[in-house]
């Protein structure tokens, strides 16, 4: 239990982390298109100044103004992510079975309720965490194996880099050096972006 | 966007309110009732957008897709940007897979479920662009009818060559104007969304080029076989990874 606390509290911490990075820059990624591949294209890339971004709201194309999302009650929003089945069953509680009136039972008494507690608290946390990220998981193995050290960037300022790379491919994802500095590449805002996170196992 | 003005809509029509016109109605039940009861289609748009500039600075950009739908959950997109960017987006039911030949990378996400499910899942959650993703919904008609506040029949229009029906549609973020093909194939030809509630209003447009009703639905036009040398990324939508809270 207190390993999946920690684990649940380092990558919520990562991901307040990641979330930040994201926010703070690239934000021109947002609403492109498509990746980026920069070179002659007026994308401003990732911070690079001097050009233009693409960014819009109109990019998305959507019929029902910015978020495609549907009114609430109107098929599928945001909450309901179907077919990514996560069993609804909680683990069984301890049998309490006869319980006396001595004072061990009702430490005993206090000690599973407090567990019970803990327990329903930790499967809410861990429920929401699961809802949220499940289809998520890629990644958060990714940046919990490969800590987030660097900042996001575009493809465009990525294929601007002047740097010899090098790419491994450790637990089927690719990684990237450049300049003694490691890579990872996503799909973040609907564009191709790379990231600078510590060296993957074994490097 | 030449011929384009910024609000073409307001000049033209009565001040919006909860109203539809019947005319306006028929042809696009007619139109949703028609896209969706094909099994499988296929169009080619020429597809733009407007991107303002902090300054005012309006700049266009765009890229040609080519989009075929096999119901109940199956898709294939191929964008080809104006800049050389190429995408190819595969939908089969089971997974989403994304191919971005440029930069050699691919994702794959397992999703199940309809074609609207899936889709919404890969703009809302994903936050991946997929334009005029409801022609593929199964809810196409909700989104043009039940969602606009008023609606009007401008007359007939001819794009490329085909009779249109031109109609405005409108709700609080958007005007919408559609050009549907008149006769036994009501097709829209033509799409202009104008985004009201975003800074300079920037307007997104949509010229269909082709549709085809017969299209090449086989299993391997939905088989995403990645190139030996591609390099497998992942999706990290910023928003999705806010730790705990409310959406």
């Amino acid at each position: 239990m207190i390993a999946n606390i920690s684990r649940l509290q380092i990558l919520t911490g990562l991901s307040i982390f990641i979330m930040l990075i994201f926010v703070a820059i690239d934000t021109d990624a947002r609403g492109r298109g498509g990746g980026g591949r920069g070179g002659h294209s007026m994308s401003r890339g990732g911070g690079h100044s001097g050009g233009f971004s693409r960014s819009s709201a109109s990019s998305r194309g959507s019929m029902r103004g910015r978020s495609a999302s549907r009114p609430s009650g109107g098929g599928v929003s945001r909450g309901d992510r179907g077919g990514r089945d996560r069993p609804e069953t909680r683990p069984d509680r301890p049998d309490r079975g006869d319980r006396g009136d001595n004072i061990s039972d009702r430490q005993n008494d206090r000690q599973d309720a407090a567990r019970d507690r803990q327990n329903d608290r930790q499967d809410a946390a861990r429920d929401i965490h699961d809802d949220r990220e499940d289809w998520y998981d890629d990644r958060r193995r990714r940046v919990a194996a490969a800590i987030v050290i660097g900042s996001v960037i575009s493809a465009a300022s990525w294929n601007s880099m002047s740097c010899a790379r090098t790419s491994v491919v450790v637990d089927g994802i690719t990684y990237w050096s450049c300049d003694g500095a490691w890579y990872q590449s996503s799909y973040s805002g609907g564009s191709v972006t790379y990231v600078v996170v510590n060296a993957p196992a074994g490097y | 966007m030449a011929g384009l003005v910024s609000h073409p809509v307001n000049a033209e029509i009565p001040e919006p309110g909860p109203d539809v016109g019947e005319q306006t109605r028929a042809t696009l039940m007619n139109f949703t009732k028609f896209l969706s009861s094909q099994k499988s289609f296929s169009y080619t748009a020429e597809m733009g957008y407007e991107a303002v500039q902090n300054s005012g600075l309006r700049i266009e950009f765009g890229a040609t897709r080519k989009v075929t739908v096999q119901r109940p959950n199956r898709a294939r997109i191929e964008a080809q940007r104006r800049d050389g960017g190429k995408r190819l987006v595969i939908i089969d039911g089971k997974e989403i897979s994304v191919f971005d030949e440029n930069e050699n990378v691919y994702a794959i996400v397992p999703r199940e479920g309809t074609l609207s499910e899936i889709i919404d899942y890969y703009v809302d959650e994903l936050e991946m662009p997929l334009p005029l993703a409801e022609l593929a919904s199964d809810d196409l008609s909700e989104v043009l009818t039940e969602n606009i506040s008023f609606g009007h029949t401008i007359g007939e229009s001819t794009i490329s060559g085909i009779l249109c029906d031109n109609l405005v549609l409108q709700n609080d973020e958007v005007d919408i104007q559609l050009w549907i093909a008149k006769g036994k194939k009501p097709l829209p030809r033509r799409v202009v969304i104008t985004y009201k509630n975003e800074p300079g209003e920037p307007q997104f447009w949509a010229t269909f080029v082709k549709w085809d009703l017969s299209p090449d639905v086989d299993d391997k036009q939905f088989t995403f076989k990645p190139p030996a040398d591609a390099n497998r990324i992942t999706f990290a939508p910023r928003l999705a990874v806010i730790p705990g809270g409310a959406e």
